[in-house]
């Protein structure tokens, strides 16, 4: 009895945890293990997941770019905020490098978006027709949409780290790379987009693609080239980041930031001085001031949460191709397009011969008919705009405007990156 | 639902039938025996009258009845565990005798449960073992949470207390920080059963992701007997995976044989923010016209009054406890109220509890234990969330004379108004155990427990339009709600076998398997804008909703093999095996084993022993391993449910994963030593521990450019914890009615990043913070300026900064350097009472901590965000070196402070009534007291109060120590009553 009591006892503890392994068996609804998700059959889930991405993060973008410009004001009394609206952003503050895109952050949330649609372009490669229906479609779609977190990401930051993926689907890690490489690189992902778009007769997708791939070229400097791919969007096309009210994900993330119900941001000196359609807007209420003494305006272009804001259109490729005009001291071909434009605004037609004055008036007009869509931080940088508030203007929360225009690559990326 | 009927069944229980008094035949004596330090009576010692047979048992009211005395006096002797023994002539006939004892400095012969297959006495157990006796330090001490009973008193155990608000919590540590990346709390049992602990816990009413409410605090003191605390892998092997930061077990109250004992404690106090006009600092501005103009306190308090109020405490709680051979039980209850330093801070919390042991045979025994605690805390909007501290702090002179009235933001009333961030607590902890003894030589226990919590937490923000002048589109109603369910489930078997070997020589032979489930529920839904005042569901907001749902589990199986061999009941000899699986370990991952080996060797024990002064010694070595797992799903590459466009159903990357991930290994020598001097007079316990912490889990940022966001878990590296543990106690003085009781204990940390990864220097887990080789874990490193001049206009030039190798080099290109750690190396406490005439005790508590430092978050947001501070306008009149880090962009190493401290924790006067007083209301024992906690603060610190910080979030986490905009901890006063029957 002794013995063999001591015996049975023995051996459970010696069998220890193996004769328990389906007891181990745990669910976690909230987390799809990647090995169970990555099939054929949700290929469409995969894509539809990719593009959300994007458009998060590009609604967070447009907040982002307007803060740093002169679109938006901060409003708010969260000092982590204030780096942006100030221009005194550090490659060590975190909102813009970690935050999701709910939170107002672009680097993580853009490359996540252009991560996301590589991953699911590689696993569409991968896969036969057969199993995926519509298969090139959705391939063209998402190499759309990694241009477009491409040019965002080229625009809005100083420098870059492109990762990719390998043949067998294993992470090679970027290194360091200027603006005109992101570019390039947008380029041609769209290029790719066009063929597969123009393969599978996608017009909105070629259209979409036409329009980044003029807008990257435009970033390059490369104006002929923009102005080719402009010429061809279709009239009146136009392509939109979606929003609804139904997720807080998919909210429009600058109706979140100002609207009627939020006054986390005020507008800038320049909008609300505008009588523009294009710049539609309010003063709250006689007196209404942010806790840093910010007067506060609310933007009346998004009125709901679900209001789609404009990525892609033939509005803006008459713009590039107007820029283009320009480059090429073509400014009569510039001053016809320009004018057309301030005649939406209720101003008269341009005819200047002067570059600088043609400029200062695109650049306005880009301002007043992208107001809030995302376009502004970059066409700051490739114009040189003058700062607004001047550099030096004391901030309302505290210390004075800097001159810092592009993001910094942020610290998570260098500190993380074995390639650093 | 299940404590009513609990309690109805125990009622009745009560009324069973006690054991049957003695015969009177002859001359009677009467007594009661007491605690002489603490005055509460001993139950369960033994009376003998000398030289005669009679002997006689206290009872739960340490009272005892002797019959058929001969003779006109008699020599009463006294014996009990624990205590020296005693003797008395006493009259026959004397029916009042009160005899006391005094307790032994050491005591060998304690029995403990914790860390051991089964209870056995601390001279078996080759590791130290800290015993804190909550049943006599509540007796005569109030004590608002555990977290209060276990500051001070158990050497090697850090409670970091963050805020002031009343329900929250504290930081646990035991024998410093050996984790990089998960939290460093002990696992914490009661009567056996696994319980959610969480410090951190309920709504973020501190932001950056940082609640306040401590699921730790949830077990009342009044209902705790004893608390057992093993404090790493050494001592805690037979736990396995998870318990390398050590185990603290609770142990509440029990029946003892006797009749009905009812005790009734009653409590009545205040909380305040001691000297808020000496802590606020004086904030400045300047005017349109370059004025300076400055603002402090004061100048607040002028336009609304007290910026902070007294809060009330009351706390009613009442017990019942005996039983008879068969049956013991214990049932209490109360309810406890604590207003905070803030309106808008408040706890209503019921408790209840039902412990009952039934022993039908000599071979089978069955305990169950019932704890149940309900209701509601209110919390303020705190820290980074804004409220009362933070428009405070950050006062602004250009708003004297606005609606603000000097208020950075919002007026105090105001944020009581809109914010409403509130907790409802329901927790049913219930054990059962089953303890079968079929054979002499074999005994084996089955324990089965659960811990269910249920928590809606709230954040309430009613429309109040005239507010929205201070706090905009919050003003305009938002409501979110999130049940969280937590439910553990234990299952624990254990078997021993024991037997002689010969004489000489015992064997225990044990093994053990355990089953730990835990399954956290969450339902997380939120709506946006109500279209009128009064509204505040869901359902009613008009603005955009959203919902979100998590359900996370984990299980983990474990099972272990001990033996112990004992030589002649002085020298103990333990080997033991344990081995674990987890399903949060990663798939190519499979068991692990960790080994334990002790000794113990009571020395004065043998035959050559000649010092009469060590009248006890023991000797004691220990070494284990033990584990810490990974987080839930850690290991695991996953997406997470998502929204599409056209709200389609859509996935996003979630986390990277790591198949490799398995878990920490914490690998600790104990060495030490335990000695009684001068007839147990002075007791000492010294530990030296070494404690080295491998397959470190190692929480890195990902390089968003992968594609994935947050941090990957990786095993790397490993860290050496080793220390000292002293724990003194002593009866320097005793004579006639005055004796003088000292207690103090030490403990020191030293602790060492060994390495990394290859290649790899440091990992940073957040601001200001370094994991460096070389280096304690969690370090605060940055730029450090050491010299600076300031041209006439104040502009800071020459600046130079630490160049990391004691020169100066230009701040732009210097290194970040390292500034202190964020834990104490040194923290201890000395505790001395005194009791005069047996019935009034004196008692206080001093407890420091030493050797960290502090980000004060006021002084970086006021001086390097907000410009309030002097050198922000007047650069001149300011420190060069603390100028020019203002302005190079916020340097921090003028706000990183020494938070060194010594307070004065505590102190208490408490009187045990006389006799004849009490038996006038029918009752058998009273003791009044008063008593005061957080007096004093002896600080270098420059902040508000050393103390306060953020508990978790981004900012509190695992290791920055992080204060801004926090309460201190508030001053309080209690008078109690506590009476038995």
């Amino acid at each position: 009895m002794k013995h063999s009591t001591i015996l049975v006892l023995g051996l459970l503890s010696l069998a220890g945890c193996s004769l328990f392994d389906n007891a181990l068996e745990v669910q976690n609804p909230s987390n799809v293990p990647a090995d169970v998700l990555e099939v054929p059959a949700n290929a469409q889930l995969l894509v539809n997941g990719a593009i959300a991405d994007f458009e998060c993060a590009a609604g967070s973008y447009a907040v982002m770019g307007g803060l740093i410009t002169d679109e938006l004001l901060d409003a708010t009394q969260t000092a982590d905020r204030f780096p942006y609206d100030r221009r005194t952003m550090a490659s060590s503050d975190l909102r813009y490098a970690v935050n999701s895109c709910i939170g107002l952050g672009v680097y993580t949330p853009l490359q996540t978006a252009r991560f996301s649609a590589l991953n699911v372009l590689f696993l569409l490669q991968g896969w036969t027709d057969a199993q995926v229906p519509s298969r090139d479609t959705l391939i063209a779609t998402l190499q759309a949409y990694e241009g477009y977190s491409l040019v965002l990401l080229g625009e809005g930051f100083c420098t870059m780290v492109i990762s990719t993926l390998d043949a067998n689907r294993q992470t090679v890690y970027g290194g360091e790379i200027q603006r005109d490489s992101v570019f390039k690189l947008a380029v041609a992902t769209f290029s790719d987009a066009i063929t597969s778009a123009t393969a599978t007769g996608q017009t909105s997708v070629l259209n979409m693609a036409l329009v980044g791939r003029a807008r990257a070229y435009v970033g390059l400097g490369q104006f002929a080239a923009a102005k080719a791919d402009g010429q061809l969007v279709a009239p009146a096309f136009a392509k939109f980041v979606t929003a609804s009210a139904i997720n807080g994900r998919r909210n429009n993330r600058v109706w979140q930031e100002n609207s009627a119900t939020s006054t986390n941001t005020s507008l800038g000196s320049p909008y609300i001085n505008m009588t523009d359609p294009r710049v539609p807007f309010m003063f709250r209420r006689p007196d209404s001031v942010s806790v840093t003494g910010v007067p506060l305006y609310e933007q009346l272009k998004y009125q709901s949460a679900s209001s789609p804001i404009r990525l892609a259109s033939r509005d803006e490729a008459r713009l590039i191709i107007a820029e283009a005009d320009l480059a090429a001291a073509d400014f009569a071909g510039a001053d016809s397009i320009i004018s057309n434009f301030r005649a939406r605004g209720g101003d008269t037609a341009i005819t200047s011969v002067d570059s600088a004055t043609v400029a200062a008036a695109l650049y306005d007009q880009r301002r007043r008919e992208f107001f809030l869509e995302g376009q502004h931080l970059g066409d700051a940088i490739r114009f040189n705009a003058p700062l607004n508030p001047p550099a030096g203007t004391p901030y309302p929360g505290g210390l004075v405007y800097g001159t810092q225009l592009c993001l910094p690559l942020p610290d998570v990326e260098k500190q993380n990156n074995p390639n650093f | 639902m299940r404590f009513p009927s609990v309690v109805a069944g125990l009622t009745l229980v009560v009324g069973l039938p006690m054991t049957q008094p003695l015969a009177a035949q002859g001359g009677p004596i009467v007594g009661t025996v007491t605690n002489r330090a603490t005055g509460e009576p001993i139950p369960s010692a033994v009376i003998t009258v000398a030289g005669t047979r009679l002997r006689v048992t206290t009872d739960l009211g340490g009272r005892f009845r002797l019959a058929d005395v001969p003779g006109t006096t008699a020599v009463l002797q006294v014996r009990t565990i624990g205590y020296r023994p005693a003797e008395d002539t006493v009259n026959v006939g004397d029916t009042s005798i009160r005899i006391t004892l005094e307790q032994r400095a050491l005591d060998l012969s304690q029995v403990v449960v914790t860390g051991l297959p089964e209870q056995a006495e601390r001279r078996q157990v080759g590791n130290a073992v800290s015993l804190i006796d909550a049943a006599s330090i509540t007796q005569t001490t109030p004590i608002n949470d555990v977290q209060s009973l276990l500051n001070g008193r158990a050497a090697g155990v850090l409670i970091q207390p963050a805020t002031g608000a009343v329900g929250s919590g504290s930081r646990i540590r035991i024998r410093g920080a050996s984790s990089f990346s998960l939290q460093s709390q002990p696992l914490v049992y009661v009567d056996g059963v696994r319980v959610d602990a969480d410090p951190a816990s309920g709504p973020t009413n501190q932001d950056f992701g940082s609640s306040s409410i401590s699921r730790f605090n949830d077990f009342n003191p009044d209902q705790i007997e004893s608390i057992e605390i093993v404090k790493g892998p050494a001592a805690a092997t037979l736990y396995g995976t998870e318990a390398s930061n050590g185990v603290i077990q609770i142990i509440t109250k029990h029946g003892d044989t006797g009749p009905a004992r009812w005790n009734f404690t009653l409590r009545q106090g205040v909380d305040y923010f001691a000297n808020p006009e000496g802590r606020f600092p004086t904030n400045y501005q300047v005017d349109t016209a370059g004025n300076l103009l400055s603002i402090n306190l004061r100048d607040l308090e002028a336009q609304v009054g007290d910026i902070f109020r007294n809060g009330h405490i009351s706390d009613y709680q009442a017990s019942v406890s005996g039983g008879s051979n068969t049956v013991k039980y214990f049932v209490a209850g109360g309810t406890e109220l604590q207003g905070g330093a803030e309106p808008s801070n408040d706890l209503r919390h019921s408790n209840g509890r039902a412990n009952v042991t039934v022993t039908p045979s000599d071979k089978v025994t069955i305990s169950a234990n019932m704890g149940y605690v309900s209701g509601p805390t209110d919390l303020s909007c705190e820290a980074g969330c804004g409220g009362r501290m933070f428009t405070t702090v950050f006062m602004n002179p250009l708003n004297l004379g606005t609606f603000r009235k000097g208020f950075h933001s919002g007026l105090p009333v105001a944020y009581d108004e809109e914010y409403h961030f509130s907790q409802s607590l329901d927790r049913f902890t219930g054990s059962v155990q089953l303890q079968h003894r079929p054979v002499k030589w074999f005994t084996h226990r089955i324990t089965f427990g659960v811990d269910r919590t249920r928590e809606l937490n709230q954040l309430y923000q009613p429309l109040i339009d005239s507010l929205q002048i201070f706090f905009g589109s919050d003003a305009l109603g938002y409501i979110a709600r999130t049940n969280r369910a937590v439910d553990n489930t234990t299952v624990d078997y254990a078997a021993t076998a024991a037997f002689d070997l010969s004489p000489t020589l015992k064997s225990n032979s044990s093994a053990g398997l355990q089953f730990y489930h835990a399954l956290i529920d969450t339902a997380f839904a939120d709506g946006q804008f109500f279209p009128a005042p009064g509204l505040s569901s869901i359902d009613a907001t008009t603005g955009p909703r959203s919902n979100a749902g998590g359900l996370e589990e984990t299980k983990s199986i474990g099972a272990y093999g001990q033996e112990q061999i004992a030589w002649r009941d002085r020298v103990f000899v333990t080997a033991g095996l344990r081995s674990d699986n987890q399903s949060t370990f990663g798939r190519n991952f499979t068991s692990v084993y960790y080994p334990k080996a002790s000794v113990s060797w009571v020395m004065s024990d043998e035959s050559f022993w000649t010092w009469s002064f060590v009248n006890q010694l023991r000797l004691r070595a220990a070494y284990g391993e033990s584990g810490r797992a990974p987080t839930y799903n850690a290991a695991v590459r996953t997406y997470a449910p998502a929204t599409g466009p056209g709200d389609v159903t859509a996935v996003t990357p979630q986390n990277i994963g790591n198949p490799n991930l398995g878990p920490e290994r914490g690998k600790e020598i104990e060495l030490g030593f335990d000695v009684g001097l001068w007839d147990d007079r002075l007791g000492l316990e010294f530990t030296y521990y070494r404690k080295r912490t491998t397959d470190e889990i190692l929480q890195r940022n990902v390089a968003p450019s992968i594609g994935f966001s947050g941090q990957q878990f990786f095993n790397a590296g490993a860290v050496l914890n080793q220390g000292i543990e002293l724990l003194a106690h002593g009866r320097p003085y005793s004579h006639g009615p005055v004796s003088v009781d000292l207690t103090f204990n030490l403990a020191t940390n030293s602790n060492k990043i060994e390495s990394l990864l290859p290649g790899l220097n440091s990992v940073s887990p957040g601001t200001f913070l370094l994991h460096k080789v070389g280096y304690p874990v969690g370090s605060w490193f940055a730029k450090r300026v050491v010299s600076a001049q300031l041209d006439p206009t104040g502009k800071a030039i020459n600046v130079l900064c630490d160049d990391g190798k004691g020169g100066g080099v230009a701040c732009s290109s210097a290194p970040v350097v390292y500034l202190g750690r964020t834990i104490p190396n040194v923290e201890g406490a000395l505790s001395p009472s005194v009791t005069l005439w047996n019935r009034l005790r004196v008692e206080g508590l001093f407890d420091f901590k030493t050797g960290y430092k502090k980000l004060d978050g006021n002084t970086r947001v006021r001086c390097t965000i907000f410009a309030r501070c002097i050198e922000n306008f007047r650069p001149l009149e300011g420190n060069p070196i603390t100028v020019a880090e203002i302005q190079t962009g916020g340097i921090p190493d003028f706000y990183i402070n020494d938070a060194s401290f010594l307070k004065l924790r505590q102190v208490s006067a408490s009187y045990t009534l006389p006799d004849e007083w009490v038996q006038k209301v029918g009752a058998s024992h009273a003791i009044v007291s008063v008593a005061g906690r957080n007096l004093l603060t002896w600080t270098r610190y420059p902040g508000l109060e050393p103390e306060a910080m953020f508990l978790g979030g981004t900012r509190g986490g695992n290791f920055s120590a992080w204060e801004q905009a926090d309460l201190p901890q508030l001053e309080q006063w209690i008078f109690t009553v506590n009476v038995s029957y």
